[in-house]
């Protein structure tokens, strides 16, 4: 198991893609910054304002290209025929799938944070005594929300890795994802009340705000969802995928 | 166009294209379901609140299914090649290069010009035909008023399986291309709606779901966009998301190394 852990270490920092998702996630705290220069600009013309938070409103951004590095850690190997010699060496495909969850997984939580933190720190240190909306809490208050901010980015890189196993193609995962994460909300979204809230209330990105008890947003409202089972669905979406990618790994050739 | 005809051939013999045709009519079924619940919560609904009861145009609503799809099929004639290596071979049988590249944005843009209007007036006629006269006749508007709508919906569709090619070619990668035109349609679009006026309407003008309404001057005041241009610059906008990111690519094809 550790020989495998440190491949699978190896392999995810040996390859420009990792870097480039990196990147792009990492640009949430440049966007950030750039974010809070322009609102506290606005704020010197106009006194206080109502202004979306940086770590939440870049949030996608940072799910988004987490995810797709946890999607490249094994599609990456069906395309290149990498996976043929990774299941030739650690022939427990269980084992092998392990591995790359432990390590995408430790790898994203890790970035994730830090880019969360980052983003939250810088923003609050530039907005200083301007009054914005958002950063008129204390963080002790915010805590909680930059955790299950966290957690999230973590529970969809997961899920890509899953559905990459599942799917074997960057394509049909990376979309997958999208689905999940953009489509289904937009399509649910216009659904009749009550059951947009309801639907809504299931799915991953609405996840989040109810792990902390924020409403969903103003038009869809208060989420139904308490706080332990917010968490207990966002922990059911990665094990579903990487349950499914397992089952289908094991049955088939490479 | 013997290009013509291998792009075409190629397309063919891929089971993803299969599937990702199959899904963008599928969505016929989907607003089939969405359309059904709707009209099942009306009647059950008390008779007070049924002229209150509002639903968004559906083929608008589902109408992002057979974008991302197509907009995934155009990046996908192209990367796939850079994944197996057959672009090498593809270069060597048309030196010049840029045919390709025609040659694909001719296949996939006519591929969308079929498949779009069918998932678009499918859903729009599934949804008429499911609704009737509930949600204050919301459906009940003449055929003709809403064809310029749905025409330039269905063009949009286009617009991203040539925008997902142009990035494709750029960006070499699924991964890349894909990420950057789910970024164009979903990540930006939420971003741009948080930033403080006047700059959310003005750039949410130019965003690609925006244009349609603003093409057929079909403005609605509850839109998450803006709508400050007028039909001949949206018109313009939109072209230039398809054809600035292929003349982009056919540039860099000729210069980079396959």
């Amino acid at each position: 198991m550790r020989a495998a852990l440190l491949a699978e270490w190896l392999k995810l920092r040996s390859v420009t893609s990792t870097w480039r998702a990196m990147g792009a996630a990492a640009l949430m705290a440049v966007l950030g910054v750039v974010w809070t220069i322009y609102v506290s600009g606005l704020a010197d013309e106009r006194g206080t304002l109502q202004a979306a938070a940086p770590e939440q409103g870049f949030l996608p951004l940072l799910q988004m290209s987490l995810t797709v590095l946890g999607v490249l850690a094994i599609t990456s190997e069906y395309a290149t025929g990498m996976i043929r010699a990774s299941l030739t060496v650690v022939p427990r495909r269980g084992t092998l799938l392990l591995a790359k969850a432990v390590v995408v997984g430790l790898a994203t939580l890790t970035a994730g944070h830090v880019i969360l933190l980052v983003t939250y720190s810088a923003s609050r240190l530039i907005a200083d005594n301007h009054r914005l909306g958002f950063n008129e809490t204390s963080l002790t208050d915010d805590v909680p929300m930059l955790l299950a901010a966290g957690i999230s980015v973590t529970a969809l890189a997961l899920v890509g890795l899953g559905l990459g196993v599942a799917t074997r193609s960057t394509a049909g995962a990376i979309t997958s994802v999208v689905a999940l994460l953009f489509i289904l909300p937009g399509v649910v979204g216009y659904l009749p009340a009550p059951w947009n809230t309801r639907a809504a209330s299931l799915l991953l990105p609405n996840l989040v705000p109810q792990l902390v008890g924020d409403r969903l947003s103003s038009r869809l409202g208060d989420g139904l969802l308490p706080p332990w089972a917010a968490l207990l669905a966002l922990l059911a979406y990665p094990a579903t995928a990487l349950g499914a990618g397992f089952i289908l790994l094991k049955r088939r050739d490479v | 166009m013997s290009v013509l005809a291998s792009e075409w051939r190629k397309v063919r013999s891929v089971r993803s294209s299969y599937l990702i045709v199959g899904i963008s009519i599928g969505t016929i079924l989907l607003g089939l379901a969405l359309a059904s619940m709707a009209a099942g919560m009306y009647d059950n609904a008390p008779m007070e609140q049924r002229p209150s009861a509002r639903i968004a145009d559906l083929e608008e609503v589902l109408v992002i299914v057979p974008q991302l799809c197509m907009g995934v099929l155009g990046t996908l004639v192209i990367t796939s090649e850079y994944t197996t290596g057959l672009i090498r071979t593809s270069l060597t049988i048309v030196p010049r290069r840029w045919p390709v590249l025609a040659a694909k944005s001719a296949v996939v843009g006519t591929m969308s010009l079929v498949i779009a209007p069918l998932a678009v007036f499918g859903t729009y006629f599934v949804s008429r035909w499911v609704l009737g006269d509930r949600f204050s006749g919301a459906y009940l508007t003449s055929f003709a008023d809403r064809l310029p709508f749905l025409l330039v919906t269905s063009l949009t569709v286009a617009v991203f399986a040539l925008l997902g090619l142009g990035l494709g070619a750029l960006l070499r990668s699924a991964a890349g291309a894909i990420t950057v035109l789910v970024g164009l349609i979903y990540v930006i679009p939420m971003i741009v709606g948080n930033i403080p006026e006047p700059w959310s309407e003005r750039l949410g003008s130019i965003m690609i779901g925006a244009l349609p309404r603003e093409i057929t001057g079909d403005i609605i005041t509850t839109s998450v966009y803006g709508s400050l241009l007028s039909p001949p610059a949206a018109a313009a906008v939109l072209v230039a998301y398809a054809v600035l990111p292929l003349l982009a690519a056919v540039w860099l094809i000729r210069r980079r190394d396959a």
